[in-house]
């Protein structure tokens, strides 16, 4: 039988093993004293009145999952197009150039996004979008209100954001295909956006792959998202011109005041925890969805 | 005659560019945006941006974002300093014994690390930290707190962040050493450690030094994981001794704090900083690519 630890090296191995490991095991007792105290009411209600304690995070969960499936139907168009534009229609001279402008945006810092959002998208979608849909839309969508801070403007701007990620991705899978695979549906008299669809097709484990990380992301994001998102607490998270709060913006939002309370800091990393599960969630439906084809 | 199949492929291959090209109009605006709010902040109180304190609101003097840029450099050179060397230490012992049940285990633990968002990180961090206080408190008996906001614990939480993306990129370039030159090495009767840190990591330094280079750019950038650790202050604490356990602000948390509060003073220095802390992260990343270029062509 093999030993555990071949070389003294596996000692620092082990120790980062256990520390990360005993870490998550802390997040989880951590969040046990509130799922005791107020049971299923903890997910299934929408209330969040500490001095009462009290506590509810259905409208933050809701908030996170609009968020995440908007942008990500929004980012999927566009990553797509962005991947399938410098793999196959630029020039190749001007790929690396489109390349390197993709992965800047990637390296922007997430608050810096969250500054431009407040200041700039926000006014800009409430001026052009919400206000002039609102007026036919209102009884489903809810009615915005001036600076423009809504569960809608963090969805377009999380969209934003994922797009370099998820692009980057699915460009990897689409300049994978070998050349002689190009060449085979070309011969064959394929226009060019047959050969595009057909290598659409090809790479659908990528694009899976590359909209899951962006929902992941979506979901998790923090300050950008706290910024944009109005911080309200609003049942009807489904209304996404009003503002609201997602499970990380309410946890940005509140931590300051966290310790004078007695569950609010349990709170918080309970639903740490459920973002965390429902991540995992959309990664189980992603991968068999990947495997059932 | 018409081709209705050249006409659709033309139509869709338009409809694919203008798509593409949609992304870049939000991330021109905002780097335009971020250069000239930023350059105007800093112009406005020009040596004084860099080093002083913020302002009082309503003074209509733009402060300085001077404790920002220490604390961002202090928690990142500590993060830097633990997590380089622990992550090159994980990745040699991980490109060695690639059967091993210890790296099985680590690839596993380390890369669901990598899959959290950035505010668990910083959750775990504080979980730790409370944990550990209660444990010293009820079997060891003594009165002693370890600081749950603080220079460390933010720290700690940064190196927990790049940690992951670190192992995976050396144990890959660690990997792709070519099996010529590790026989060379072991031929020389050179031992593990010895091989490893003499002639594999050196071979490889340009992908290791690109890898640290990004990773660093990376938690420059991290707001998130600093909520529950560092905290945020507004004020110089290096001055004092105990400032590693006194909690300690960063650019990124004055974004966040300055950009959401209601006085232009403070928005327009929130700018400067998103100018600042861009010019760090973006040249950090520049550098890093030319590096990994040289790299390849060496």
């Amino acid at each position: 039988m093999a030993r555990l630890i071949e070389h003294p090296l596996g000692i620092i191995m082990l120790l980062v093993i256990s520390i990360v490991s005993v870490m998550i095991i802390f997040l989880i007792i951590q969040s046990i004293p509130i799922l005791l105290y107020r049971g299923l009411e903890f997910l299934t209600t929408s209330s969040w009145n500490p001095v009462k304690e009290e506590y509810g995070i259905l409208f933050a969960l809701g908030g996170s999952v609009v968020v995440g499936l908007i942008s990500v139907a929004l980012g999927a168009v566009l990553s797509i197009s962005l991947a399938v534009f410098v793999a196959e229609i630029s020039p190749v001279r001007l790929r690396s150039i489109f390349v390197t402008l993709n992965d800047i945006g990637a390296a922007v810092p997430t608050v810096i996004y969250g500054l431009w959002g407040l200041i700039y998208l926000a006014p800009f979608l409430y001026d052009y979008v919400m206000a002039p849909l609102s007026t036919f839309l209102s009884s489903v969508l809810g009615v915005p209100s001036r600076p423009g801070t809504s569960i809608f403007t963090a969805s377009i701007l999380m969209a934003i954001m994922i797009v370099p990620f998820s692009s980057a991705i699915i460009r990897e899978g689409l300049l994978s295909i070998p050349t002689h695979l190009r060449e085979a549906i070309i011969s064959i008299g394929a226009t060019r956006w047959e050969l595009i669809w057909i290598q659409i097709k090809m790479v659908k484990n990528y694009i899976i792959g590359g909209l899951l990380i962006g929902f992941g992301r979506a979901v998790g994001e923090t300050v950008a998202v706290a910024m944009v998102v109005g911080n309200v607490i609003q049942p009807e998270f489904y209304k996404i011109f009003l503002p609201g709060y997602t499970v990380s913006s309410l946890i940005a939002d509140q931590y300051q005041n966290a310790e004078a309370y007695t569950y609010m800091v349990s709170a918080l990393f309970a639903a740490s925890l459920f973002i965390f599960i429902v991540g995992l969630l959309a990664n189980m439906v992603g991968l068999s969805m990947v495997k059932r084809r | 005659m018409i081709d209705l199949r050249s006409i659709k492929s033309k139509v869709m291959v338009a409809t694919i560019s203008i798509l593409a090209m949609l992304p870049f109009i939000p991330i021109a605006h905002l780097f335009f945006t971020v250069v000239a709010n930023g350059i105007y902040a800093i112009s406005q109180n020009f040596p004084g941006f860099f080093y002083m304190e913020r302002s009082i609101p309503g003074s209509g003097v733009i402060g300085g974002v001077g404790p920002y840029i220490v604390g961002t450099a202090i928690l990142v050179s500590i993060a830097t300093l633990i997590g380089v060397p622990l992550s090159i230490l994980i990745a040699i012992y991980a490109s060695e014994f690639i059967q091993s049940r210890l790296t099985n285990a680590g690839d596993v633990i380390i890369t669901t690390l990598f899959e959290f968002p950035t505010i668990i990180i910083g959750l775990m961090t504080f979980a730790l930290i409370s944990v550990l206080n209660d444990a010293i408190r009820i079997y060891l008996l003594i009165d002693v707190e370890l600081p749950k906001f603080s220079v460390l614990s933010g720290s700690i939480a940064l190196t927990i962040v790049m940690l992951p993306f670190l192992y995976v990129q050396i144990k890959e370039s660690l990997r792709s050493i070519p099996i010529s030159i590790r026989e060379a090495a072991y031929s020389l009767g050179l031992s593990r450690i010895k091989a490893n840190f003499y002639i594999f990591l050196v071979y490889a330094r340009g992908s290791i030094v690109t890898s640290i280079l990004i990773a660093i750019s990376k938690i420059m950038g991290e707001t998130a994981p600093l909520l529950f650790t560092a905290f945020g202050s507004d004020f110089y604490t290096i001055s004092d001794p105990g400032f590693l356990f006194k909690p300690i602000g960063s650019l990124t948390l004055a974004i966040y704090n300055l950009g959401l509060s209601p006085y232009e003073e403070w928005i327009a220095t929130a700018w400067g900083a998103a100018f600042i802390l861009l010019l760090m992260v973006l040249s950090l990343y520049i550098i890093a690519r030319y590096i990994a270029r040289g790299a390849y062509l060496r």
